[in-house]
């Protein structure tokens, strides 16, 4: 009997916690149809699996794609009926969206603000980020071909965040011609070089769909 | 009766087989691998990326000079084949070649400065993807042959060049 548990202990020590909370797991959910509230419950709970990393020089860049339909909700806020939601639907149809987080892990305040020796430090960058940095964002098609950013949107955190947010769309014409493509941005923020996060057709498409 | 024999057996197969385990990570030593530098660098899409582009961001510049520097030559030889030189001409293209002295050390100064921020990058990356690797694949050491002595002998076995330049390639251009 003995030998028993010890065998059940043995197999339950073998398992792995996979870090999901059954009540926020969401398997399989590509082309499925989703009330608002699952949406938003979906995109936070596999938020992760979304993201694409790199890391250069001791910060983290992820780039997510933002679906068409997660903007919508936001917009229109939760609990919003149908209508509103499609209305807000159509004012994000023509672009591709994706948002580009730089964040330190060990940052205690703004990101910004690290490493510059003067106000002044501070003030290009925040320049930069608003004004500069759209031009080193882009899309590269399989032919090396280059789609710009269309539409740039920085998202000052001051010193609520250790992460800077950056919402970057693309057409959606020419993005929709690529069976795959590359995010690339040259961080001439923090000196890094050129970073580059490979996306497919597909990694568009298996998102689920918000119920209408 | 069979049934618990069985439990049992299977129950001490298993933990001999965990021990088994155990003793053998623990006498295989260190895993370690080494890099020939030279090879990873020079074989990183990201330097001849950098490379290409440190060359079109400079190229219009050298291009620029260049033609400066051809059009004082030949007023220079103009001015030798005037015998005596007007104090006003004489001037004029000293000027002019002050500029052009200037504009000359001002770009190299601004390539030297461009070089090592861009090699920096690389290396930086480079070792960042090493890191990586070495903790995905259960590396304690990896080390670097850069051919001055640093390492003197591994066995070709121990050569993970050729890996660790597809991996940092394929890291870099966003695939894994």
């Amino acid at each position: 009997m003995k030998a028993r548990y010890i065998f059940l202990l043995l197999l339950f020590a073998s398992c792995k916690w996979n870090g999901q909370h059954p009540g926020r797991a969401f398997t399989d959910v590509s082309g499925k149809t989703l009330s608002p509230a699952d949406y938003s419950r979906w995109f936070e709970s596999d938020e992760s699996t979304q993201q694409h990393l790199q890391q250069a020089g001791g910060k983290s860049y992820e780039v997510t794609f933002l679906p068409a339909d997660l903007l919508a909700l936001h917009e229109a806020g939760p609990g919003a009926d149908e209508n509103a939601i499609r209305e807000a639907k159509t004012h994000y149809e023509d672009l591709v969206y994706f948002r580009l987080r730089i964040k330190d892990p060990d940052a205690g305040g703004e990101i910004l603000k690290e490493n510059i020796s003067s106000p002044q430090d501070y003030q290009q960058r925040v320049t930069y980020c608003a004004f500069g940095m759209q031009r080193d964002i882009s899309l590269l098609d399989e032919q090396n071909d280059t789609i710009p950013c269309a539409l740039f949107n920085f998202e000052r955190a001051y010193d609520v965040t250790p992460f800077v947010n950056f919402v970057c769309a693309f057409d959606r014409k020419e993005v929709g011609q690529c069976r795959f493509f590359t995010f690339v941005f040259n961080d001439r923020l923090f000196h890094n070089g050129f970073l580059k996060f490979s996306f497919t057709q597909e990694d568009l498409r298996n998102t689920p769909k918000l119920k209408p | 009766m069979w049934n618990k024999s069985v439990t049992v057996i299977v129950s001490l197969a298993l933990g001999l087989c965990g021990t088994g385990m155990g003793l053998y990570s623990k006498m295989s030593g260190p895993k370690y691998g080494y890099v020939k530098i030279k090879d990873v660098f020079d074989r990183f899409d990201m330097k001849k990326e950098m490379e290409t582009k440190y060359q079109k961001d400079n190229g219009w510049k050298q291009r620029e000079l260049d033609s400066m520097a051809f059009v004082l030559q030949g007023e220079g030889n103009r001015l030798k084949s005037m015998g005596e030189v007007p104090d006003s001409l004489a001037r004029d293209f000293s000027l002019r070649q002050n500029d052009f002295l200037a504009r000359r050390k001002q770009l190299e100064d601004e390539k030297q400065s461009q070089t090592s921020e861009y090699n920096q990058q690389i290396i930086n990356r480079m070792n960042q993807y090493i890191n990586e690797y070495g903790q995905h694949n259960g590396y304690d050491f990896i080390l670097g042959d850069d051919g001055n002595g640093n390492v003197m002998f591994a066995s070709p076995a121990r050569d993970i060049t050729e890996p660790i330049i597809r991996y940092i390639n394929d890291r870099y251009s966003g695939k894994q």
